[in-house]
Parts: structure tokens; C-alpha cells; sequence
């Protein structure tokens, strides 16, 4: 217990110095697009959040699926252990949404055992055809989530998004919510995020990227950059497509330069170090691999030209 | 060819596989001994068909009746509601087949079972048979322990292909009954596909090439007695 909150001190304290030496390497140019944020090999690699200035670590934590195990108290206890290891890796941001079962309850019931309520960044979704369902659901989130407010609200696959966004943006004046975005996934409905993205002023957006997803590069991502909206990338493994394509198969020698040890780190570093990207959301139900996904956090971040020889790896195998 | 229905399937299924078996597991230990109860049921139906007791139909679909009100309410609703929203429909479901089999086979006595087997008859005790010995055998093997079979009565695929089974040995075409359970065989599927439980293929394969051959005897009619075999 007292390791464990030492750690979380020391963790802490890191994360406040990286913040904090960051903070001052800034020029308010680069405050205006998702930046990366030099990392070192004990740092956390952090990016700036382009409405506020925020910093947020470049890993979240998704919960589709994973986090929705009903009463099931054994389930239960094991989120609550991945959560912990997530807050231990440097972790803030958590993900989640209403049309994930349960995961919204369980997600506040693991905050409320670790004390956690208000010492995370809340992201989760509207999710409903209409408007007057949405105002509740995203009340019912709230008090899911055990949080004073949401931090980032999001409109799920675009729903009802025209609807969805007055009313977030109402809540977000009201200071009810800190930030709004849309969300899409599987590389669906691009033109449509894109249209949404040149008209409304939104501080998130969340679509599919990974190493073989990478379908957002040639537009969203740099509109992205230009509205100065961070991003959010899900599916950083292709659900679990990405570790089947490389079942068996050594990592590239290559990887230690970035200080990757399996290929979990390999492919989240490539999505992270991707400058428009503000922010990763693997999902596990195994604390092993979210301690291998967090350590993602920290060492070498590949440059563009490491990203291209990744590039060339994966397409070889 | 299947990415874009797989895509579209994937929103619709927000646990894992393994949380799928522990849910399984929970309500099994929590209603046991039900299953033995109701496999003792399920023998009772196949002992009431064959004899010569008026009431006899009515009791079999009063039987199946009550096991689908009880997967609705117990199964899908309190139980499976916890990790899938789509529950309650499911719940919904099961309860409207529960009132059709109580309207139109308690009250006014339209599905009755015949002693006599056809050949879709006897396809039906097979498949009857097998939701009751076989079903909840194949899925403990697939989920890993008998505590986590779906069973006859208590289990929401294996009563529904019982009830197909049962459904076929009536004496009309009985097509109006089958949707239901049809539809859960086809939803199911789709969730087992999507876990990559092997019971899939199953679940779709064999009810349907029944259930046509049900609804549809002129095919089977025709079949036999097209102009190249006479």
C-alpha cells in the first residue's frame, strides 16, 4: 500500500515536472494545434489540448466492452485493479459512452473505490436519436460517472449530431461540461465528420487511426491541425486484428531504439507520435497489458522518419 | 463480403466473450437445480405427445409457454439486461412468444402435436432432442463448464430450438409460431458469431432448413414428385 502510493507520489511529481517543462518550451503557436510534447525516457509524453492549453497524456484508457461486466463483483474488482495500473502509468483520460452496457456504472463505481472521482478526465458520449433523451442521458452519465462535471462530451457516431451539438454547446456555455466533440469509428461517415468540422466549433474529435487504419491522414487530420481540435484515436489496435497480423512474429530491431518491448507499445507509439494526435484509447480487460500500454508513455517517441520505417515493417509482414 | 455486416453487428455487441460466460455462469448457479427440473419437463412433453390424455397439447404448449416467460423475465431481463441494452427486447420477445403459445395453444387449442411422426416430424423430435441432451453438452464444451451450458427451460437457445423441434411435430404448418423462435435463432447466431462461439453456424443452419421445410411442404411435395422421379 505504501509502495503503491509512493509510486503514485513519484508519478506525480514527474507528471507535474514534465508538465511543467513543457509548459515553458510552449510558444503560443504551438498551443494553436495537438503538438507533441518532447518525452524522455522517464517522462510522460503529454500533448496540448489546442482549445485550453490543457495537457493531457498521450494515452487514455477506452472501455467498449471491456469495462461492461455488470454486477458481476470479481469482474468488477479486476477493472478496478486495471484502473489503478492505468492511474499508476501516468493515465487520465477514460472513455465511454452510454451504448456500452454497463461500463458508464462500473467506470464510477472503480472511481469511487480509488477515491478517483474528480482527479481523472471524464470523456463519454450522447448517445439517442433525440434531443430531449440526450439532455437526460447525459445527466445519467453524470451521476454514473460519480463527477461533478463531464470533461469532454461527445456526440456518439453522430447521431443526431445537428441536435446533439446545440445542446452540448448550451451545457458547455453554462460551464456544465468542458469540452465537445464528435465521434466516429471503423473509418465511417468521413465526409460527413469533415462538413461538421468546418462549421462547427468543436475542441474534440474522436475516429479510427492506427498503424493500417490511417484513412484520417489525408483530411480530417489536417483540418484537425488547421481548427485547432485535438483527436482522439480508437481502435489503436484494430480491435484485436493488429496482434493477429503479427502473431509469431519478432519485433522489428528497430523498436528498441524507440524503447518499444512488444508490439502494444510499437503501435501505440506509432498513432501518438503522429503530431495531430492528441490522444490514444486502447481498451484491456488484462492489468498486464494495460501496464504495457502505458509504458507507451514514456522513452523515445519515433520521428516522421521512424514512423515511415515502421510504416515499411508492418506493410512487410 | 461479410466486413460491412460484421462492422454493423460489432455496434451491437458491447461484451466480451468471457464476461458473456461468467454472466451465463452466475445465473446457472443461481437458478440451480431448475435445468434438471426442466429437462424432466421436456421428457414429460415427448410422454404427454404420445399418449392419449385430452389435455395433452394444451399441457406441452403451456410447458413451453412458461419457458419462455421465464427466459424473458429471469434471463433476459434481470440477468442479460446487465451487459446488454438490448435485453429488454429480447425480453420482450420471449414474452409474446410465451402469449401466442398460451392463446392459440392453451385457450384455443390450434397447435397440436401429432403421435404419428412424418419425416419433418421425426426431423423435429431429432432436433427436440438434441436442445435437450446435446445443446447444453456442445456449449459447455464451448464455454468451458457445465456451469456456463445453456440448457432446456432455463437457457435462452436451447428452449428456442426445442420449441422449433416441438413446433414441427404439430399436425398444421404452424408457421405463425415459428417466426419468433426463428428470429432468436438468427439473433443469437449473430451474437455467437460475433464472440466467435462455434454454436453459430448451428444456430442458423439447422432450424431454418427445418422451419422451411415446415412453412413451405409444397417444396418438399414437389421434390418428391417431380416429373424425373415419377
Amino acid at each position: 500500500m505504501i509502495n503503491k502510493l509512493k509510486q503514485t507520489r513519484r508519478d506525480f511529481i514527474k507528471l507535474s515536472a514534465a508538465s511543467l517543462a513543457a509548459g515553458f518550451c510552449l510558444s503560443p503557436l504551438t498551443l494553436l494545434s495537438a503538438r507533441p510534447v518532447p518525452a524522455g525516457k522517464s517522462r510522460l509524453f503529454t500533448k496540448i489540448i489546442p482549445a485550453t492549453g490543457e495537457k493531457l497524456p498521450a494515452i487514455g484508457m477506452g472501455s467498449w466492452m471491456t469495462f461492461n461486466v455488470g454486477q458481476d463483483q470479481g469482474a468488477r474488482q479486476n477493472c478496478r485493479q486495471i484502473l489503478t495500473a492505468f492511474f499508476n502509468g501516468g493515465g487520465t483520460l477514460i472513455d465511454s459512452s452510454p451504448m456500452y452496457g454497463s461500463s458508464e456504472e462500473v467506470i464510477g463505481y472503480c472511481l469511487g473505490q480509488l477515491k478517483r472521482q474528480n482527479k481523472h478526465f471524464s470523456a463519454t458520449k450522447v448517445w439517442t436519436p433525440f434531443q430531449s433523451s440526450g439532455v437526460k442521458q447525459i445527466h445519467d452519465s453524470q451521476q454514473l460517472w460519480g463527477v461533478d462535471n463531464i470533461d469532454l462530451m461527445q456526440v456518439h457516431n453522430l447521431l443526431s449530431w445537428e441536435k446533439h451539438l446545440e445542446t452540448l454547446e448550451h451545457l458547455k456555455r453554462e460551464g456544465q461540461i468542458r469540452y465537445i466533440g464528435i465521434t466516429t469509428s471503423h473509418g465511417r461517415r468521413h465526409q460527413e465528420m469533415e462538413k461538421i468540422m468546418q462549421t462547427r466549433e468543436l475542441d474534440f474529435i474522436q475516429l479510427t487511426y492506427n498503424i493500417l487504419d490511417r484513412e484520417a491522414e489525408s483530411r480530417l487530420l489536417p483540418l484537425a491541425r488547421e481548427k485547432g481540435i485535438a483527436v482522439i484515436a480508437n481502435r489503436p489496435f484494430q480491435r484485436k486484428g493488429l496482434f493477429r497480423r503479427v502473431q509469431g512474429k519478432a519485433l522489428p530491431a528497430s523498436a528498441k531504439a524507440i524503447d518499444c518491448h512488444n508490439w502494444a507499445q510499437y503501435f501505440l507509439k506509432f498513432i501518438i507520435s503522429h503530431p495531430d494526435i492528441s490522444c490514444a484509447i486502447p481498451a484491456t480487460s488484462q492489468v498486464a497489458h494495460m501496464q504495457e500500454n502505458m509504458a507507451a508513455l514514456k522513452g523515445t517517441i519515433p520521428d516522421e522518419k521512424f514512423r515511415a520505417q515502421m510504416l515499411n515493417d508492418i506493410q512487410g509482414i | 463480403m461479410l466486413e460491412p455486416l460484421f462492422l454493423f453487428l460489432s455496434d451491437f455487441l458491447m461484451f466480451t466473450p468471457e464476461n458473456y460466460v461468467r454472466l451465463l455462469t452466475h445465473y446457472n448457479q443461481a437458478v440451480w437445480p431448475l435445468p434438471l427440473l426442466t429437462l424432466l419437463l421436456g421428457a414429460v412433453n415427448l410422454m404427454l405427445i404420445k399418449s392419449r390424455y385430452r389435455h395433452r397439447h394444451r399441457l406441452v404448449n403451456l410447458s413451453l409457454a412458461c419457458h419462455w416467460l421465464w427466459v424473458g423475465l429471469v434471463f433476459h431481463c434481470h440477468y442479460f439486461s446487465a451487459i446488454n441494452w438490448a435485453a429488454p427486447a429480447f425480453a420482450l420477445l420471449f414474452t409474446v412468444q410465451a402469449a401466442l403459445l398460451v392463446f392459440f395453444g392453451v385457450f384455443k387449442h390450434n397447435i397440436r402435436y401429432q403421435a404419428q411422426f412424418t419425416a419433418i416430424g421425426y426431423s423435429g423430435l431429432l432436433l427436440y432432442l438434441f436442445a435437450l441432451l446435446l445443446y447444453p453438452a456442445l456449449t459447455a464444451y464451448l464455454h468451458q463448464g457445465w456451469e456456463s451450458a445453456d440448457y432446456y427451460g432455463v437457457g435462452a437457445d436451447a428452449t428456442c430450438l426445442a420449441t422449433l423441434g416441438l413446433l414441427l411435430m404439430t399436425a398444421g404448418r404452424s408457421r405463425y409460431y415459428l417466426i419468433l423462435p426463428l428470429l432468436w435463432c438468427l439473433l443469437s447466431a449473430a451474437m455467437a458469431w460475433m464472440m466467435a462461439f462455434k454454436q453459430s453456424l448451428l444456430l442458423v443452419c439447422i432450424p431454418f432448413v427445418l422451419a422451411l421445410l415446415k412453412a413451405f411442404p409444397a417444396v418438399v411435395y414437389r421434390a418428391k414428385n417431380s416429373p424425373q422421379r415419377r
